[in-house]
């Protein structure tokens, strides 16, 4: 476990769960993402915040391994490039449950895929019910749970496997906003027990400026990096911190990046 | 409620329908003065159902085993045939063409070139019954992979699972909905495959029994071997809709109700 007390500080001193350098993707005039570069620190909570249609979900596509790039280098601490399919976990938009599976087989997919023993898996999975809010419905099918509880079981289910890095695409998106914001501290508690770090993308500014220790400005057509700005710490992650001015100045220019980048586009 | 709906509302109006037909028919027969050896009455067909219901039963036995195996081969071919179209580029366009056009081709026809080359023994009609029944179980199990999303397979990809992990625990559950909808239609014309097998060349068998009644003017027998052949195949078809409801009953197409448990 790495040192909980001080769990997100971007280090330059650790080198980086994942870099990309100059990361293109596309072909010639569908070009969807150009020269990306971002590092993900040891523990770091990092989000890319960007309209629809920057190439948010292709670019955790490409880092997951499920694409590949077709410019530019990807590495990660510890794993080869070219196995990380496996070894980097992603939760989609949607949570994508098997229906014919109840929460406890569907939280432990990943571990199944990987060969562990169905009694080690259930295990494993009771241990973290509780912390999930699921420990009443492990039994339960998919169509009996609302979408908060399906969004969790795919949580679940991401955060199972043996990965050093997750990542969310937008993993409340799909949500009602009171939901939304309830799941949003929970998953900061969750983030917060985990020895992991995260990469999310959102098109919620509220959403990154809570969640994130960095955040990471994209435009559209074709996709790429415009800024990266730090969360400054706030005592307490809450939806009243957002009110602080530290917090509504960073909103603004956050605000203001975008808009202007919309008007060149 | 649901009961009143599946039973009375359901089952009555078709119930009555064949009493009344039966019952005109009886009439009809008597009131004419029709020869029975060109239509006997509903109550000389039933009265041969008793009369011959050993004979029958014999008979029927031999066209089930032919059924049963025919079904099973069929449905292990159909769906090792579906799996490799739905997985392998190569494997769908060398095969699914033919098997569609292969289709075109008289069934039926070919039965007297299958009595020549395996004999007149059980394998022939399970060739035929093959023939008739895999192309339905092909086109919808074909039809159930396709609907599994990309998405889907992503998630297992980033899970870590192999090719064939995916087509076990992604695949094949997804589709099976149509795998069962192709097997309730195999099994309906499975019937229609081991009759005109055992026509061509047999015997035993219900089909081999009204070929040999026909000339005979045996009529009645006739009727009543059509009678078992068709419980027998609305018998196995509610075999296969009995063994799809116990394997689907945690399946989402058969979910009977949204429960909510609670906001979150």
């Amino acid at each position: 476990m790495s040192d909980i007390s001080e769990p997100r500080k971007s280090t330059a001193e650790h080198p980086a769960v994942l870099g990309l350098a100059g990361i293109g993707f596309g072909y010639d005039r569908d070009q969807v993402l150009n020269d990306v570069s971002l590092q993900v620190g040891p523990g770091e909570f990092v989000t890319v915040l960007g309209p629809s249609g920057c190439g948010k979900s292709t670019l955790l596509k490409l880092i997951a391994g499920v694409v590949e790039p077709t410019e530019g280098q990807l590495s990660l601490r510890h794993t080869p490039a070219d196995e990380r399919l496996g070894n980097i976990s992603l939760m989609q938009q949607r949570d994508l449950l098997l229906g014919w599976r109840t929460v406890a087989e569907n939280a432990g997919l990943g571990l199944e895929l990987s060969g562990v023993d169905p009694y080690e898996i259930l295990g494993q999975v009771k241990r973290i019910a509780e912390a999930f809010g699921l420990a009443d419905v492990l039994e339960r099918y998919p169509w009996e749970l609302s979408g908060g509880m399906r969004q969790r079981v795919a949580l679940m289910r991401t955060l199972l496997i043996d990965s050093e890095l997750v990542l969310l695409d937008e993993p409340f998106g799909a949500l009602d906003a009171i939901t939304r914001s309830t799941l949003q501290l929970w998953l900061l508690d969750v983030v917060d027990q985990q020895d992991k770090s995260f990469l999310m993308v959102s098109h919620d500014i509220d959403e990154a400026l809570l969640m994130s220790d960095r955040i990471v400005v994209m435009a559209p057509n074709p996709g790429r990096v415009i800024e990266q700005v730090i969360v400054p710490r706030i005592s307490e992650k809450s939806h009243e911190a957002l009110f602080e001015p530290e917090i509504l100045d960073l909103k603004r220019r956050i605000l203001s990046l975008l808009a202007n980048k919309e008007q060149v586009a | 409620m649901i009961w009143k709906n599946l039973g009375w509302n359901v089952l009555l109006p078709p119930v009555l329908t064949v009493v009344v037909a039966l019952f005109a028919w009886e009439v009809i027969v008597r009131v004419m003065d029709v020869q029975t050896w060109l239509l006997p009455p509903p109550s000389m067909i039933f009265k041969e159902l008793v009369d011959s219901f050993s004979l029958l039963s014999k008979h029927a036995g031999t066209t089930l085993a032919e059924m049963v195996v025919g079904f099973a081969v069929s449905v292990a071919l159909g769906v090792t045939l579906a799996a490799g179209i739905a997985s392998f580029r190569t494997v769908e366009r060398s095969l699914y063409p033919l098997i569609i056009a292969s289709q075109t081709i008289p069934i039926f026809t070919l039965a007297p070139l299958l009595i020549i080359w395996v004999g007149t023994d059980i394998m022939s009609k399970v060739i035929v019954i093959v023939l008739f029944t895999f192309f339905p179980i092909v086109i919808s199990v074909v039809t159930g992979l396709r609907q599994v999303e990309g998405e889907m397979v992503d998630m297992f990809r980033t899970l870590g699972a192999n090719q064939r992990q995916i087509l076990i625990k992604l695949l094949i559950p997804t589709a099976l909905p149509n795998v069962f909808a192709g097997m309730k239609v195999a099994a309906v014309i499975s019937v229609i495959g081991a009759v005109i097998g055992e026509w061509v060349g047999a015997s035993s068998g219900l089909g081999y029994l009204m070929k040999l009644s026909g000339p005979q003017f045996l009529t009645a027998r006739v009727f009543a071997a059509i009678v078992f052949l068709s419980v027998m195949a609305m018998g196995f078809f509610a075999v296969v809709a009995l063994a799809e409801r116990y394997v689907l009953r945690n399946h989402p197409s058969s979910q009977r109700s949204k429960g909510m448990l609670g906001e979150l």
